[in-house]
């Protein structure tokens, strides 16, 4: 039988409550187009010098032949990585937890985990996982064992709360990968692998020189030598078709580029029409709040959604329109897998013949 | 910029910021936006307006930074609930009395019966227990975040523990000899 709730019960329960609560579709929209509007600019260095890596074998002729086949294969192996196909799949110990995978629409079945840590300056940072795909690289690293799990939300607000500072990505050809979309200081996206590391699979390099206590927010720089190595290899991206334009009186839509991943779907298009002098007339000069009309506008003809094969809605990663004219719109979502999307351009677009379905193989 | 760390015995230290830098500004809203935004949300406002109201709390927030004394969180989350509770123009005049409803597009798969007994409890009080409970802020916080007294917001969180005591059944069974 059930016996009356204590108050110390409530408690514990409204303490975990932030962790499960799960929020609705405009929600996640509205919080995204908050996060989107407040990134920092990301950190970068200058290109590095690319690495000489030089062999001298001097050695009788069937060692040479020996040890230029062994050469051969132990380059073929750290340069293309899909060769070994080097991917410790086994479930990581201390890995990013789900609530934190889900922010980049991953699960722990997709992630690769790595786990190589560095010491430096009295402190740790561990490269727990990562993942990479045609359109996107995302790198999970822990400070002194912190930052990948707990509350995500409060982490950076306690003492002993580390992010990374400065740092540089690179790729066994010396490729750099700079910091591109929403992340955090420990939990950070980067463009997609350059080519021939997307192909043949990339041994990245994450060079740290720096991290931050956050807590102080900015005051409370460390500098060391941290050297944290990762081995992927990434899913191709793909160019999807592009739908048949939507035309309204007041305003034309373009798709002009569609690409998926097995995460991630980025569509771009265009804009053009009266509607566009319409809503330059709506837009507030300087800071002032956007007008009630303004924000019908917007919310009608060019707040882009894209809906699953059973109408839901799926995870808005971020999206932006560029008001010139025409004016561009861009929109990146995180999808459970391959199947048929449906793509909205505006919450007045929702008559059938205004949207756009498209397939992800 | 200057940081001054004000430690109180046994307590966490609390890290007094002032800058005139927008990064750091920015680095200090980013943490708390999504605080700020669900603080809206418990308070009755829809997803948009949430989000329109944590937006212009970030520009007035920058405007009057020099008047910020102490932690970042618990002030910039003041003015977000000022701003919630602020009247919104309506085509019908509200009852006296009238409590906004409370969000029903956030739910908890893990522990539904909570998130429906919030749902029922009056906005301040669903308030209180969120910045309590939720966002770890202490009594003294919660208060300064409502514009109450300390007692005022002991109080709100006593009826809002009452509330949700008399709506929720304890999980664990009682074992019977």
């Amino acid at each position: 039988m059930t016996r009356p709730i204590t108050l110390e019960e409530i408690d514990e329960r409204l303490r975990s409550l932030d962790e499960t609560l799960i929020a609705g579709p405009e929600d996640s929209r509205a919080l995204g187009r908050i996060m989107e509007l407040r990134i920092p600019a990301a950190r970068t260095q200058s290109e590095p010098a690319r690495a000489n890596r030089r062999w001298v074998v001097r050695l009788g002729a069937v060692a040479t032949t020996i040890v230029v086949v062994m050469l051969a294969n132990l380059a073929a192996a750290y340069f293309a990585p899909t060769y070994s196909r080097a991917l410790a799949d086994a479930p990581g110990v201390g890995g990013p937890s789900s609530k934190i995978l889900a922010t980049f629409g991953l699960s722990a079945g997709q992630v690769t985990a790595i786990n190589d840590s560095a010491t430096s300056s009295g402190h740790t940072l561990r490269l727990a996982a990562g993942y990479a795909d045609g359109l996107r690289t995302v790198l999970f690293v822990s400070v002194d064992g912190k930052g990948l799990d707990g509350n995500p939300k409060g982490y950076g607000m306690n003492p002993g709360d580390y992010g990374l500072g400065d740092f540089r990505l690179t790729d066994q050809f010396g490729h750099t990968y700079v910091p591109s979309g929403v992340g955090s200081p420990n939990w950070i996206p980067f463009t997609p692998l350059a080519w021939p590391a997307s192909t043949v699979g990339a041994r990245l390099t994450l060079h740290v020189i720096s991290i931050d206590a956050l807590w102080l927010r900015g005051a409370g720089e460390i500098h060391g030598d941290w050297t944290l190595r990762a081995t992927l290899v990434a899913e191709p991206a793909r160019t999807l078709a592009l739908p048949a334009p939507v035309r309204l009186p007041q305003a034309t839509y373009t798709f002009t580029s569609i690409r998926s991943s097995a995460t991630t779907l980025i569509v771009r298009w265009t804009i053009d029409g009266p509607i566009l002098d319409e809503e330059e007339k709506l837009r507030p000069a300087g800071n002032s709040t956007t007008t009630q009309a303004g924000m019908q506008l917007e919310h009608g003809y060019f707040w882009p959604q894209v809906f699953d094969v059973f109408g839901r809605t799926v995870q808005l990663a971020d999206w932006g329109i560029t008001f010139t004219k025409p004016a561009t719109g861009e929109i990146t979502v995180f999808i459970p897998g391959p199947g048929r999307y449906r793509i909205r351009l505006g919450d007045a677009l929702t008559a059938d013949e205004l949207q756009r379905w498209i397939v992800v193989p | 910029m200057i940081a001054q760390a004000a430690p109180d015995a046994g307590q966490t230290p609390t890290v007094t910021l002032f800058s005139d830098d927008p990064r750091e500004f920015e680095a200090a809203f980013r943490q708390v936006s999504r605080s700020a935004f669900l603080l809206a949300r418990h308070l009755g406002r829809s997803p948009d307006e949430a989000m329109d109201i944590v937006q212009e709390a970030a520009l007035r927030g920058w405007r009057y930074r020099s008047t910020r004394s102490g932690e970042f969180r618990p002030w910039f989350l003041a003015i977000v609930y000022r701003l919630s509770r602020r009247r919104v123009p309506e085509w019908i005049p509200l009852p006296a009395g009238w409590d906004a409803a409370a969000p029903n597009s956030l739910r908890s798969e893990i522990d539904p019966e909570l998130v429906a007994a919030m749902r029922r409890l009056p906005s301040r009080q669903r308030a209180a227990l969120w910045l309590r409970y939720c966002d770890d802020l202490a009594i003294a916080d919660v208060a300064r975040i409502m514009g109450c007294s300390e007692n005022a917001a002991k109080q709100l969180l006593l009826r809002g523990r009452d509330g949700l005591r008399a709506r929720l059944s304890s999980s664990s069974q009682e074992v019977s000899s």
